[in-house]
């Protein structure tokens, strides 16, 4: 032993620091990464943007004025100092419309993204951990993966949506059905690269000292599986906001989303896209919906190598 | 020491009894993915072990050595046999009975990098086993911690450190303090030196050696490193193809090996001295070591024995004793045994590899 020395040789007690707590490495690594500080910085504005912004600019978003001859001269207006980022096809605020918009696009996006991460990864971590489940969970990925998944939404929301727009609310209803079917369709990719990663990680000699240990299984997936299947689960979580946000666009379009009249950044996009001849309306909701995903990115990519020991401290 | 072993209730009998253990893998072939036949990895072995003994396990790759060791402490479901440990049959434990008896007996793994999770510190890796099996306060796990590493001479600064950060040497001592931490009275140490290099194997197998002496431990130490085994092993077992084909104490296994197995494996062990080494008669086996799928008829070893006889492709032999604390399971040696073949085809071979059936 060179570089071992022995335990006597330690001078002082001090010297020793008490075994630290993960999270702070994890956040000493997050904050050396560049981008993912960016990103952090940049979704931490957006999400004030619409939370807050509503507080600050009050200008009508939602009601289209009764007056048709104020609506038609108001119309599709350039920014100005009364609209900073112009108006659209009905005279409303574009500003007011982003941050009302704004705060369902996040909403969905992130809230359906857990929902098929967590699905995902479930089945997957007990498809592949478990041998006997293995078969059934996996031919109802296939099964869900061969399914056309927009007109199953379409249908899903077609038979659903009144029943439980009745219960909560229009826009309450309409978000629950929307999160709720984006995460539903959307939890494969995320199963099945778990799934992988775990037939390989449970042979690995760390479980099997895990087991001789007496750890019992579900510790042994929490403590041992779970973490070394974290990368390629962040990577997927990521893309699956941007996805999300979409679909919830394609969705408002086609009518099974929310009401045509209320805004999101994916149908105010869909909007403006018929009507190019001001295409300031449709680079604004592009604009946010891309730094979004594009921040989200870097986050998971900074939040993936800072929970890797491996890479931290490089 | 506060954590030395306490001796075993009945210090004359076994610490370890092992009988009859059989470990089958089946195979399924087909599209109905029928049963079709087994991988017979170990077919009925039977060995015991003393308290603060090592028994060496041996045997060429693929002969069920780590099966045996896995099987023991059933990490696999034994397909048959009794395993007694401290008195309790671990093969037919409940789970929360095996989850309550696994402090008893640990495993010191492989491969030193395999065996730690890469995204836990050394101090959470060896204090598992104590989250598990104990309710003691933090402060009292870390003082656990540190001691443990001293023990296993890990200097206590490394304790927030990642496996990646340690040589395979280290790596080795984490695993074994890992092992330890909850007082064990036997070790499965499955080939701990066989990825190390040859000056860290000598620590490793130092530190085996000095925790065995002041904590009363009991090893089954499985290796193919034959000189290691030899220099740690009070008794050493002869594996070939699922079976054991000699167990002697060691002294007089490494002297004068009974079954030609043995023989011809210890014939391999390397002589350091040049002169010597030319002058030995190495022992070049023909073949194939036969499938574990489908055996051979009678002995396992008569596909390639130097010396076979008709009885060997009939009957399989038994493991009995044919000299006081020898046992070997070969019909050379038994009441039926053929007089006169002592004359074995012997090559005098320097090159290992030298020559081709």
């Amino acid at each position: 032993m060179t570089d071992t020395t022995r335990p006597d040789d330690v001078s002082a007690e001090g010297v020793i620091e008490a075994p630290r707590s993960q999270f702070r490495d994890v956040w000493d690594q997050f904050r050396t990464h560049k981008g993912a500080m960016v990103g952090l910085f940049v979704l931490v504005s957006l999400i004030a943007f619409v939370l807050i912004g509503p507080f600050l600019w009050s200008a009508e978003a939602l009601k289209v004025d009764p007056d048709p001859a104020k609506m038609m001269l108001g119309r599709n207006k350039p920014p100005s100092w009364d609209h900073p980022l112009g108006t659209d096809s009905v005279s409303l605020d574009i500003l007011a419309r982003m941050m009302l918009g704004g705060k369902v696009s996040l909403a969905v996006g992130l809230v359906a993204m857990l929902v098929a991460v967590f699905l995902g990864t479930f089945i997957g971590v007990l498809a592949g951990y478990f041998r006997r489940l293995d078969g059934p969970l996996m031919r109802l990925t296939d099964m869900f993966l061969s399914m056309p998944l927009l007109p199953l939404l379409l249908v899903l929301t077609f038979l659903y949506g009144p029943w439980v727009k009745g219960m909560l609310g229009v826009v309450m209803g309409s978000f629950v059905l929307i999160v709720v079917g984006i995460g539903l369709t959307s939890w494969m990719t995320v199963a099945r690269i778990v799934r992988g990663q775990v037939l390989a990680l449970k042979e690995r000699e760390f479980v099997l000292a895990a087991r001789s240990i007496g750890t019992p299984a579900r510790r042994i997936i929490l403590r041992h599986i779970l973490p070394n299947v974290l990368s390629p689960v962040m990577v997927a979580a990521t893309l699956g906001i941007a996805n999300a946000i979409i679909t919830e666009s394609v969705l408002s379009f086609l009518g099974q989303g929310f009401p045509p009249d209320f805004p999101t950044w994916g149908s105010m996009l869909n909007k403006a896209k018929d009507n190019l001849t001001y295409p300031m309306q449709m680079i604004w909701p592009g604009l946010a919906i891309s730094l979004t995903v594009l921040s989200v990115n870097y986050i998971g990519d900074g939040l993936r190598d800072a929970l890797d020991p491996r890479i931290r401290g490089r | 020491m506060r954590d030395a072993a306490a001796p075993a209730a009945d210090p004359a009998g076994p610490l370890v009894q092992v009988e009859d253990l059989k470990m089958y893998f089946p195979i399924y072939t087909g599209i109905l993915r029928s049963h079709t036949g087994d991988v017979k990895a170990v077919d009925g072995v039977s060995f015991s072990i003393l308290p603060g003994e090592t028994l060496g396990l041996v045997g060429e790759s693929g002969c069920g050595k780590s099966t045996v060791g896995r099987a023991v402490l059933r990490l696999y479901e034994v397909t048959d046999g009794r395993v007694v440990i401290d008195g309790e049959d671990v093969a037919q434990l409940s789970a929360e009975k095996l989850r309550r008896k696994r402090p008893t007996m640990q495993m010191v793994f492989q491969d030193p990098q395999a065996s730690l999770n890469p995204r836990m510190t050394l101090a959470r890796i060896i204090s598992e086993p104590l989250d598990e099996h104990t309710n003691w306060d933090r402060a009292r796990k870390t003082e656990r911690v540190f001691e443990l590493m001293d023990q296993v001479g890990l200097n206590r600064r490394f304790a927030n450190r990642y496996p990646h950060e340690f040589s395979g040497g280290q790596r080795q001592r984490i695993g074994i303090a890992r092992a330890l931490a909850l007082n064990p009275k036997f070790i499965v140490c499955d080939e701990p030196i066989a990825a190390l290099d040859v000056s860290i194997q000598a620590q490793v197998v130092n530190l085996l050696e000095d925790l065995q002496e002041r904590l009363g431990l009991t090893y089954l130490f499985i290796s193919h490193d034959l000189s290691m085994v030899r220099h740690l092993a009070d008794k050493v077992a002869v594996m070939y193809l699922g079976r054991i084909a000699e167990l002697s104490p060691s002294k007089d296994l490494y002297a004068r090996p009974l079954h030609p197995y043995a023989e011809a494996l210890l014939s391999a062990v390397n002589e350091p001295d040049p002169e010597l080494a030319a002058r030995r008669n190495r022992i070049i086996l023909k073949g194939d070591v036969p499938s574990p799928a489908n055996p051979p008829k009678g002995c396992n070893f008569c596909t390639r024995c130097p010396r076979v006889f008709d009885l060997c492709r009939q009957v399989k032999p038994e493991l009995s004793e044919v000299e006081p604390g020898r046992f070997v399971a070969c019909h050379l040696y038994g009441s039926t045994a053929a007089a006169g073949s002592t004359g074995a085809p012997e090559a005098t071979e320097r090159n290992q590899q030298g020559v081709t059936p």
